[in-house]
């Protein structure tokens, strides 16, 4: 997946915040608790951890965020965090709609 | 209101006759087909109303029902709107019900059911009277708790409804407190259940949200409302056919997500690609996302590098035809945006880097750069990673029908690498990897005097990098400054001292420069040299350069032939004593000779006690050490040692092969033997040896079959000759043969040799054979059909002879295709010649030797 989005950095950001946010990140995923997060984490921050990696991956990253397109979104709204709860009419609207169906 | 028992059409014993009209309308009846039945027992009704009255009731009633499942409910309500007026109210409940559940207008028609809710009695089964509540909670209206029974129902409506609302604010707390009275016999109870994984979910809390959501009633409201959680959570909800973002489920996952509206899209790009239709794909997204395609870090931006990425997991023949739909969109000049272009380019510089045309290549990723350049702010660092990458890649030999080949052809776009590459050393001068390519781009261009330049300044500039000071060291060598190469690998050893292949190179130099100063006669410099190579010297006698016994063997040689023979006895003496066999120390001995003796008549002294030791038994296991012995000088690039180990080596086998060898020794040989080598010939005694013994020993069948295949065996034929070997072998638990068949097969499988069935080397040796005289032309005209692949070989050989200079034939004669006869070179050599002048040598004859510092893994004295 995309190391910047996997990180939670701007593409603009210099290695210091994105050592920073490595880090932070890492608090939550130690290899023992979480190891598939640990290791995503570590792949992510080796691909971007400084401007010639940054570079690199800029110019000749060919990886496929996904399986299909559907699973490319699914897997980058999942990176992005747990979604807020619908808003009030719109959890009702869905409500309704799921009572016709 | 069910099916009738018995069927309508029936007509019980004693019965009077059916009139044609009833029978008809009670067949309809019975088919199912309501609305033929209804209009026919319309028209019965007129005649006698009580008989048929029923009937009517029972077609309208399959008709509002069939439309009900078919989703027609305004249909419905007429048909509905007349069962009032014709059947009593307490027939029509259920059917009422079903109606208010589809038309989905709770409030105040629901309400109506609310008794059919609270009765005992009540005929509704569990799963209706569970739709129906679902129904109150989602008119999200209050409920009349004046009608009789409602007031407990209309509190726990109420109560699930201000913890949704409360999940919606985000008060998580308060929404489980509110539920938490909720009796678990409630009709609204599994709305709790939602409303805890909702609050899970949104707490983050994945296993507890699954938890709950999993357990609601599939065909209940929350039971389909989960759907879009689950997808978020990862759960496996649909089959490899079916999309997840399906439906309700999808248009709320992308609610939620803050895509609203994109469910619709994706769903359809996704038929695209599973249909194989990826430029489809691609046309579609593009033409309705504004945003598309995009480079951010949100959802477009993740489907734009889906679009452009996917060409390198697509089946080559989908790529192909996908990357020249793209292309054609860029060089028609249609694309959306600058970025779009740039992405384009990007995708098909990187896709056709293996395929396309450099030219193309070059101007097309020089555009890509000039793009990158334009849309951000001016970053010198990428612009040199791309230049860089630009000039490898166009400096890369081209790849020709044989590796042979490949290796002897100059890159076409040499010049233009070098300029990409100087380009990037200009932006960026710290880029160490442009340097290293450059280093190599001048070496495959002949240029020494640039080379020398660049790796002198790159030792200045990257003084602590290894790679850089092994480069220069092995050109130092090249160009016989052996002190200032020794001082080059002296300062890589102190940066990495594990690595084995410095401390090679560091030694090499020393002996180079110990030969010199012998040469020159400055004996005691030479000697103190070898005296500080103490440090590095290594007992295990396998290390050809740094071994104690191959140390002293120099040191003796150069001491007979160059300084003071007297002190040579004990060196060679020790030497003798420590070497891994008497026959390996002179062969050695006898190739050192070669070499130091350059200039000097060679004794030849080593050979000849040599020839004696072949003429008494020798140990077959020995050979092992030769054979490593004509690597190393294989891998020195000296042939003239290399000729004379393979003369003696050659007699050594044939020698064994008299003398007793055990199975294990016959292996070992085999296996640094390559098929169709010098040594073939040696090696088929023995293993005909061998099979006298054993004949079916599926090992050295093996190795027989190795050794004698021609280049052309199709697949087939290898199974038909192999599979027999495999089987003796499994049969006789021979591991080691069974694991060298299988590999063999399987490396046929994944990339089978060229079906072309005429057998290529036989038929050219046999035209030679039958009529040696033929001159040059008569042979290239007599030469067998080779197909496409072959005729490629045979041009390509054709354009280089006609191309080398005398220096290089020899190189090429040296070092022509496995299993080509000499006199097959010589012939086609002549060949090329003869209608054309022969070239001048255009460069010095000492010129150019490619290097065996290049990789430092090679480094090897000689």
């Amino acid at each position: 997946m995309n190391p910047y989005l996997v990180l939670g950095v701007s593409q603009a950001a210099d290695d210091k915040t994105i050592r920073q946010a490595y880090l932070h990140a890492l608090k939550g995923a130690s290899p023992d608790t979480n190891p598939i997060r640990f290791r995503e984490l570590n792949q992510a921050y080796e691909k971007i951890k400084d401007e010639t990696c940054r570079n690199q991956y800029f110019l000749f990253n060919t990886d496929c965020p996904g399986d299909s397109p559907e699973d490319a979104f699914i897997k980058h709204v999942r990176l992005q965090g747990i979604p807020k709860p619908l808003a009030w009419d719109s959890l009702k609207e869905m409500l309704r709609n799921c009572a016709k169906s | 209101m069910g099916a009738p028992s018995n069927s309508p059409s029936s007509n019980q014993t004693g019965a009077p006759p059916l009139n044609p009209s009833e029978a008809r309308a009670r067949d309809f009846l019975a088919q199912g087909r309501w609305r033929k039945a209804r209009d026919e027992f319309k028209v019965l009704c007129k005649i006698d109303r009580a008989k048929y009255l029923p009937l009517l009731i029972q077609a309208n009633v399959g008709l509002t029902r069939e439309m009900l499942a078919k989703g027609l409910v305004s249909e419905a309500q007429p048909v509905l709107a007349y069962l009032k007026t014709i059947a009593a109210p307490a027939e029509l409940q259920s059917l009422e019900l079903e109606f208010a559940l589809k038309s989905g207008d709770g409030g105040r028609q629901i309400a109506c059911f609310i008794p059919l809710l609270t009765a005992p009695n009540a005929q509704l089964s569990d799963d209706e009277k569970r739709r129906l509540a679902d129904q109150l909670v989602v008119a999200f209206q209050p409920i009349d708790a004046a009608l009789p029974d409602a007031a407990r129902l209309a509190v726990e409506v109420g109560a699930v409804q201000q913890a949704l609302q409360a999940v919606a604010a985000e008060q998580y707390e308060s929404a489980l407190t509110g539920l938490r009275p909720l009796p678990q016999s409630s009709l609204v109870s599994h709305w709790r259940l939602f409303v805890k994984g909702l609050v899970a979910f949104h707490q983050g809390d994945r296993d507890k949200a699954a938890r709950c959501f999993h357990a609601l009633p599939a065909n209940s409201v929350p039971g389909r409302a989960r759907l879009s959680y689950l997808v978020w959570l990862g759960e496996p909800l649909v089959s490899g056919k079916t999309t997840a973002l399906r439906d309700e489920a999808g248009a709320t996952f992308c609610r939620l997500v803050g895509a609203p509206g994109a469910d619709r899209l994706i769903r359809e790009a996704e038929g695209h690609w599973r249909a194989a239709r990826p430029f489809e794909m691609y046309r579609l997204l593009r033409k309705n996302l504004g945003g598309f395609p995009s480079e951010g870090l949100d959802w477009m931006g993740t489907l734009t590098r889906f679009c452009f990425h996917c060409l390198f997991v697509l089946p080559f023949e989908e790529a192909g035809d996908y990357a020249a739909a793209l292309g054609e969109l860029a060089d028609a000049g249609k694309t959306k945006s600058e970025t779009e272009l740039k992405l384009i380019l990007r995708a098909l510089c990187l896709f056709y880097v293996r395929d396309g045309s450099p030219e193309i290549l070059n101007s097309e990723w020089q555009r890509f750069i000039g793009l990158v350049h334009h849309s951000k702010k001016p970053n010198p660092r990428l612009a040199a990673v791309a230049y860089d990458w630009l000039g490898s890649v166009l400096a890369k030999p081209p790849e020709g029908p044989s590796p042979w080949m490949a290796a002897q052809r100059r890159p076409a776009f040499l010049s233009e690498a070098i300029e990409a590459l100087r380009k990037s050393i200009e932006l960026d001068p710290e880029n160490l990897a442009a340097h290293l390519h450059l280093v190599e781009a001048y070496r495959l261009g002949h240029n020494h005097s640039e080379r020398n330049r660049l790796l002198d300044d790159m030792t200045q500039r990257f003084p602590e990098s290894k790679a850089v000071l092994v480069l220069a060291g092995g050109r130092c060598l090249d160009r016989k400054a052996y002190a200032k190469g020794a001082g080059y690998f002296a300062r890589a050893l102190a940066l990495d001292r594990l690595d084995p292949a410095v401390p090679d190179a560091l030694v090499t130099a020393k002996l180079l420069h110990a030969q010199q100063l012998f040469k020159e006669r400055r004996l005691d410099k030479a000697r103190q040299l070898f005296d500080g190579l103490a440090e590095l010297t290594l007992d295990p006698p396998g290390n050809l350069v740094r071994s104690r016994w191959a140390l002293q063997l120099r040191r003796g040689l150069l001491e007979q032939l160059l300084g003071d023979a007297s002190l040579a006895g004990p060196w060679l003496a020790e030497a003798r004593a420590a070497s891994p066999s008497i026959a390996a120390f002179l062969v050695f001995a006898q190739t050192l000779e070669l070499l130091y003796a350059s200039g000097h008549k060679s004794e030849g002294s080593f050979e000849k006690e040599f020839v004696r030791l072949c003429q008494s038994p020798v140990k077959g296991s020995e050979a092992v050490v030769l054979l490593r012995l004509h690597e190393y000088w294989q891998r020195c690039e000296q042939p003239a040692a290399e000729q004379q180990c393979e003369r003696m080596i050659d007699r050594f086998l044939r020698a064994a092969a008299k003398s007793v060898f055990q199975r294990d020794d016959c292996r070992q040989v085999a296996e640094l033997i390559r098929p169709h080598s010098h040594f073939s010939a040696g090696l088929a005694v023995w293993i005909k040896r061998g099979l006298k013994q054993d004949a079916r020993d599926p090992l050295l069948r093996f190795y027989q079959w190795q050794h004698q295949r021609d280049a052309f065996t199709t697949p087939g034929a290898t199974g038909y000759r192999l599979q027999p070997l495999l089987d003796e072998a499994v049969r006789r638990q021979d591991d080691h043969a069974g694991k060298l068949i299988r590999k063999e097969l399987e490396a046929i499988k994944a990339h089978p040799p060229r079906p072309l069935p005429p057998p290529f080397e036989d038929e050219f040796e046999d035209v030679f054979s039958e009529d040696p005289g033929m001159e040059g032309d008569e042979v290239l005209d007599n030469l067998p059909p080779m197909g496409p692949e072959g005729d490629g070989l045979a041009q390509g050989i054709i354009e280089l002879l006609r191309n080398a200079s005398e220096a290089e034939i020899k190189k090429l004669r040296r070092t022509r295709p496995k299993g080509m006869p000499e006199m097959v070179f010589d012939a086609i050599l002549n060949a090329v010649r003869q209608p054309l002048p022969l070239p001048t040598p255009s460069k010095p004859p000492n010129q150019p030797k490619p290097p065996p510092w290049a990789d430092p893994n090679q480094l090897d004295l000689f």
